[in-house]
């Protein structure tokens, strides 16, 4: 007896699983686990690739638009500076979040954890950590954001000569790193490694 | 411990336990523990055995959405500037404007995620809250999957709040073109943040509670 399904409260009876396996709920059939191969390599690939993108992906020119010789070009950044300048400043505050701050703060959490993990230094913080990565990553929308460009490329077509940039390919690398890195991160296993070498330091000290 | 059934299966709160909802470690819970809330031992975690006040909290986020779908859908999310004419355009009126520009698989896209999406996120979550507070007899393979579906796809709104942000970035051409938002669009956003808080507060297990009660 391992743990109970989020979504319907049914009992798990293993959450063992060989790599490469998923793990659903006899149930109601909700993902409970699932360990891609070399899941601590692939977490920390991403996160890498992640870190190198994210700054080209947010502050290169996505797109180009030209209409009678007059260029325009736009940025993830940007995209959020013209909002604030015409104070729309909830509408930027969401774009900011789920486009900028969500897969920063999910970048730094992913590649700290595993590095945790990999050296095997149990913190105290780790926990907090976890809980945190959990909770955000539902507001990371690049996939989303990347729909947007799409559907505003295609409504641009008719006004002038419209072009994706560097940024666009950048966006689309950082959007698969962050993917990769939070679709990789086994939870299971970090909580578990976690407990029991806490444990272990707690007990070291009585 | 009780072995499940090789027919049925086994609840957790049936055993007097719970599993912690951020690092999923079982915890024997006893029914009543007096004021203080366990919490899990492993992560601190409050515990307990459905999310305490899951229907009111998921009813006040739901109708505060709904209320917002008002001037979300009246208000313009959009206004054109081009060549001094001005056009305002709200969520369904933009649609209309790129299906008869025959751009009609853009115009689906920008319909589903910004007017089917929401409106069927609304219903479904109503549906639900309805289904588990009167015990209503759902199969609960539809609740699933309206469940599941609710959650997957509530992000998707977003799309509408990017377009508009890569818009008026781009099209900032002084006197040839210009976009600004608007109102609408800002209701709007608070409908997609309502409705995936809502989504969050609500305890899918409430459903299979009856099911699990019923044998
Ligand atoms: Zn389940
Ligand atoms: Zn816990």
């Amino acid at each position: 007896m391992h743990t109970a399904c989020i979504e319907c409260d049914c009992i798990i009876s293993t959450m063992d699983i060989a790599e490469g396996e998923k793990l659903s709920c006899p149930q109601c059939g909700a993902s409970i686990r699932s360990r891609h191969k070399n899941a601590l390599e692939k977490v920390m690939a991403a996160a890498l690739a992640g870190t190198i993108f994210y700054i080209p992906a947010n502050v290169l020119p996505l797109m180009t638009l030209d209409i009678i010789g007059q260029t325009t070009s736009n940025t993830v950044l940007s995209g959020i500076t013209h909002l604030m300048d015409q104070r729309y400043w909830w509408m930027a505050f969401l774009v900011f979040l789920c486009t900028m701050l969500v897969p920063f703060i999910q970048i730094i959490l992913c590649s700290h954890i595993v590095f945790c993990y990999k050296t095997n230094r149990p913190h105290k913080y780790i926990p907090a950590l976890l809980k945190f990565e959990h909770h955000i990553k539902e507001w990371g929308m690049l996939e989303v954001y990347l729909l947007g460009v799409l559907v505003s490329f295609i409504k641009l077509i008719g006004m002038g000569g419209i072009s994706f940039d560097i940024g666009f390919y950048c966006f689309i690398g950082l959007m698969v790193s962050t993917i990769v890195m939070t679709t990789s991160l086994d939870h299971w296993a970090i909580w578990r490694w976690w407990e029991n070498n806490h444990y272990r330091a707690v007990n070291h000290h009585d | 411990m009780t072995k499940p059934a090789s027919n049925g299966h086994v609840t957790a709160k049936s055993l007097g336990l719970s599993a912690c909802h951020n690092c999923k470690k079982l915890h024997k819970l006893s029914e009543h523990t007096g004021h203080a809330t366990p919490c899990c031992m492993t992560c601190g975690t409050e515990l307990h055995f459905r999310k305490p006040d899951s229907l009111a909290r998921t009813w006040a986020l739901l109708i505060t959405s709904m209320i917002l779908m008002i001037p979300a859908n009246i208000f313009p999310v959009m206004t054109v500037v081009s060549l001094g004419k001005e056009s305002s355009d709200t969520i369904m009126s933009g649609v209309i404007l790129l299906a008869k520009m025959g751009m009609i698989p853009i115009a689906l896209v920008v319909f589903i995620a910004s007017v089917f999406v929401p409106v069927i996120k609304l219903l479904a979550l109503t549906l639900l809250l309805l289904t588990a507070q009167n015990h209503w007899d759902l199969s609960l393979r539809q609740s699933t999957i309206l469940y599941r579906m609710v959650h997957f796809i509530g992000r998707w709104s977003m799309l509408d709040l990017f377009v508009i942000s890569v818009l008026v970035t781009l099209v900032d051409l002084g006197n040839i073109a210009t976009i600004t938002g608007g109102a609408g669009a800002t209701a709007f956003g608070g409908v997609i943040v309502m409705t995936m808080l809502a989504a969050n507060t609500f305890d899918s297990r409430l459903i299979w509670d009856k099911k699990n009660a019923g044998k």
